[in-house]
């Protein structure tokens, strides 16, 4: 957020047990346009194939937050 | 949870004890970043069951939590269980009632129960603390309704928590500590110091505790010893620095047993440590000064850890007027407040 705000384009990555908390906390923060990439929970301890599998998922969202929203 | 109404009547009465205007902002609570005004914090505390003589520490905690140092935004959605530990220090734990002796942790005393649930109230709705939508604690602590103790001055052999902080010991003051809920420590036969606080530093540097992974952070762990362990180790001649030092000695784990576990490879190792030496003992905070010692409890030999997350500090406050006059005695807003009125204004 402190990055975003400073004209920083970022891409947060939340899992998405965790979405509905970024957006809510985001919101609290008057920052709703801050870029939020979801990727499936659980990401903690996971075998490396399955952590490259949900990252291709989201790499557009990622491109898309990163170029689209700076 | 039972709450008390705040009526305007419990209201007014509670602040009698500041001299702070009603509307003054003490505070902005994230993440929600409510006001805290000194009225809202009155609400909240009679909401609590806190008696009216309760508002100075409930105000000074509260100036303590968003201390930058303490980082509440972060103890407030983490999923770690840190609850806010409110200790209370000085001539008005007695005042007030505040237990610091048998079952200091559990139940018995409303100063303890309500304080602690007064700080949690205005976490909820000033601070906008929700759990699982703000709040992400994966499990949270039976701590996070109340967590508040005073320390046995009067039972301890060396100088009071507040006086290692700097402050004079009759001054009334609180610290707030982010931390799990407190972990037992049983040893009733060591027959020596090192013995006896090596069980606490086993328990200190369990293989599942943040300290261990985050030393090279800022972060403390505390240690909680009743007043009849503090006078044998006295006997001993120890002191609470040596102490903290035995700990932060001991209280470690080689680094192959921290390798590829717990929170492995999220924060750095500290300076001091070779990464390369599998046999490197990591200690659980970056200096001695980062163990807390603090002397309460009942009878027996039973310790308590009280471990942190890191990437909190404590913070400690001397209970003042607004003009930053340190006070000893509620009874000191009183007599400010048939001054200036009722919350100091005049």
């Amino acid at each position: 957020m402190t990055m975003e705000g400073r004209g920083i384009p970022t891409a947060t990555f939340v899992t998405h047990a965790f979405d509905s908390y970024a957006r809510g906390l985001c919101h609290m923060q008057a920052m709703e346009s801050l870029p939020i990439v979801v990727i499936p929970h659980p990401i903690a301890a996971r075998p490396v194939d399955d952590l490259r599998q949900k990252v291709r998922k989201v790499h557009a969202d990622l491109r898309a937050a990163l170029i689209n929203h700076a | 949870m039972p709450v008390f109404a705040p009526t305007e009547r419990a209201v007014r009465e509670m602040l009698r004890y500041t001299d702070r205007d009603r509307h003054e902002t003490i505070a902005v609570v994230p993440p929600k970043n409510g006001v805290a005004t000194t009225e809202n914090i009155a609400i909240n505390a009679v909401m609590a069951g806190c008696r009216p003589e309760y508002l100075p520490v409930i105000i000074a905690a509260v100036e303590a939590m968003v201390d930058p140092e303490y980082s509440l935004y972060g103890r407030q959605t983490t999923t770690h269980p840190g609850a806010h530990l409110l200790i209370v220090h000085g001539p008005i734990r007695k005042e007030l009632d505040a237990n610091c002796k048998d079952n200091v942790f559990g139940q018995g005393w409303r100063a303890n129960a309500t304080m602690g649930r007064a700080l949690r109230l205005i976490l909820i709705n000033l601070g906008g603390n929700k759990p699982g939508v703000t709040d992400m604690a994966t499990h949270g602590h039976p701590g996070k309704y109340s967590y508040c103790m005073g320390e046995d001055e009067e039972g301890s052999p060396w100088p009071p928590f507040h006086v290692d902080r700097g402050l004079a010991a009759d001054t009334s003051a609180i610290t707030v500590l982010c931390a799990e809920p407190p972990h037992n420590v049983n040893d009733l036969v060591s027959k020596t110091p090192q013995m006896y606080l090596g069980s606490a530093a086993s328990t200190m540097a369990t293989l599942g505790g943040n300290g261990l992974f985050r030393s090279a952070l800022r972060g403390e762990q505390g240690l909680v010893i009743s007043s009849e362990c503090a006078h044998w180790l006295a006997d001993f001649g120890w002191s609470k620095e040596m102490m903290r030092s035995y700990i932060y000695e001991n209280a470690r784990q080689p680094l192959r047993e921290l390798r590829d576990r717990g929170a492995w490879g999220k924060s750095p190792l500290p300076k001091f440590i070779d990464a390369t030496d599998d046999n490197a003992l990591v200690p659980i905070v970056n200096k001695p000064e980062n163990i807390l010692i603090l002397v309460a409890g009942g009878h027996q030999r039973h310790m308590n850890a009280l471990l942190a997350a890191g990437y909190s500090m404590s913070v400690t406050r001397a209970l003042t007027t607004k003009d930053g006059t340190p006070v000893r005695s509620v009874r000191d807003f009183l007599a400010r407040c048939c001054m200036y009125g009722e919350g100091g204004v005049a």
